[in-house]
């Protein structure tokens, strides 16, 4: 039987530092192979690390390059919309000019003709012989018609009251128009005086009011319909309000059923002026639609 | 496999003034592994800058035949054993910690 030999201080002490040796050769990565007793085992932690660092890097470099790319993408498409934006701009302010330029021509034309051809068949009637007479009262009331109606389509192409008096006799004219034509009250609040207002913006608020009353006048049974104007410093706030039915706002994000194209195209714009669109609503207490713009202080 | 190193020169007399008289040493390598290649190098060149002639070294690759590293119960390579006289030392790692070595020699630190 064999008995293990007891070792001496020095020779402890000399076993102690080799295997500290031993471990911190492990631990360096300075291991190649560990001896088995029947097989050798390849240890390459080393490159096994280096590589592993070797695929950090170029994943990094490729998240770099990445990025690089995702904000030259969005710089791109933040250049593609700002030009959008302004085509859509110059776009706006070309329709406006056509539609001045179509109610000229149509006031111009058709409109003078219209009225030299009444006051002339208004004459002939008074000479006519009686049984003529009845006939052309007929004619004339058609050339009425015709001739209001041809007022009504220069007005609504381009209302020369907005150009020539500006945005609340504008206003004023448009609500006596709705209340005319759509049985509901209307009136205009507010200073006469909105502010320096560019043609363009003016034509755009304008429109974004007739927008509302159309709204009002096709889904809001009111009775009674304000128009405010309220410039507060730098603003120049413009609300509609009826005491209609009232609906549920959200149908405006499009989660609801018929979002009015209308509303959310007037929203659009008035953002891209900077300016900003509210609505508040509820069923059978009215609508209120706030339009803000900046006003032109130069 | 077994080599000798160095030729006698004079540029380590500060050293050599220590030296015992004979080192056997045997360095368990496999193959040409990084750190086996290392410690080649490495042990090759400590021996020609302070043992001079005063060394025998045996260069064992277990990776050709491992039943002597188990004869000298070598876990791991590249290990040096270092018989000096009676005494055995064993120096695990590729060798490049040169003032391990030295102290494993029982010589000073190239720093010193």
């Amino acid at each position: 039987m064999m008995t293990a030999r007891k070792l001496s201080y020095e020779e402890l002490e000399a076993r102690l530092l080799e295997t500290e040796n031993l471990i911190g050769a492990l631990r360096n990565h300075e291991v190649d192979v560990i001896v088995g007793d029947e097989q050798i085992a390849v240890v390459r932690l080393r490159q096994a690390q280096e590589a592993l660092e070797r695929a950090r890097d170029e994943l990094e470099q490729r998240v770099v390059e990445r990025t690089t790319e995702l904000t030259e993408a969005r710089r791109f498409a933040e250049s593609i919309k700002e030009q959008l934006d302004s085509l859509t701009e110059e776009l706006m302010m070309v329709e406006e000019r056509q539609r001045r330029q179509i109610a000229q021509a149509l006031h111009d034309t058709v409109g003078q003709s219209l009225a030299f051809s009444k006051r002339e068949l208004a004459q002939l009637r008074q000479r006519s012989p009686d049984d003529m007479r009845e006939r052309l009262q007929e004619v004339c009331q058609q050339l009425d018609e015709a001739i209001k109606q041809t007022r009504d389509l220069t007005f609504e192409l381009s209302p020369s009251t907005l150009y020539s008096l500006g945005l609340q006799p504008a206003l004023e004219e448009l609500a006596e128009q709705f209340a005319e034509s759509e049985g509901f009250r209307c009136r205009v609040l507010g200073p006469r005086e909105c502010g320096p207002l560019s043609e363009q913006m003016q034509s755009l608020l304008y429109r974004s009011v007739r927008e509302m009353l159309v709204n009002v006048a096709k889904h809001a049974e009111a009775r009674n319909v304000e128009i405010t104007l309220d410039r507060r410093e730098r603003d120049l706030h413009i609300a509609v309000q009826d005491d209609g039915k009232g609906f549920d706002p959200a149908v405006l994000d499009g989660r609801g059923k018929g979002g009015g194209f209308g509303i959310l195209s007037v929203r659009e714009r008035l953002v891209r002026v900077g300016g900003a669109f509210t609505v508040e609503s509820q069923a059978g207490k009215g609508t209120r639609v706030t339009m803000v713009v900046p006003v032109n202080l130069g | 496999m077994s080599a000798r190193t160095g030729k006698g020169q004079n540029r380590n007399a500060k050293r050599t003034a220590e030296k015992p008289a004979f080192y056997d040493m045997r360095l368990f390598v496999a193959g040409d592994e990084p750190n086996s290649a290392l410690a080649k190098t490495s042990l090759q060149r400590i021996c020609a800058a302070h043992l001079e002639d005063h060394c025998r070294v045996e260069i064992v690759d277990v990776l050709k035949d491992f039943r002597l590293a188990l004869q000298e119960n070598i876990l791991v390579t590249p290990a040096l054993i270092i018989r000096r006289g009676q005494t055995r030392t064993v120096v695990f790692g590729n060798l490049t910690n040169v003032d391990r070595v030295l102290a494993a020699l029982n010589i000073g630190s190239e720093s010193t």
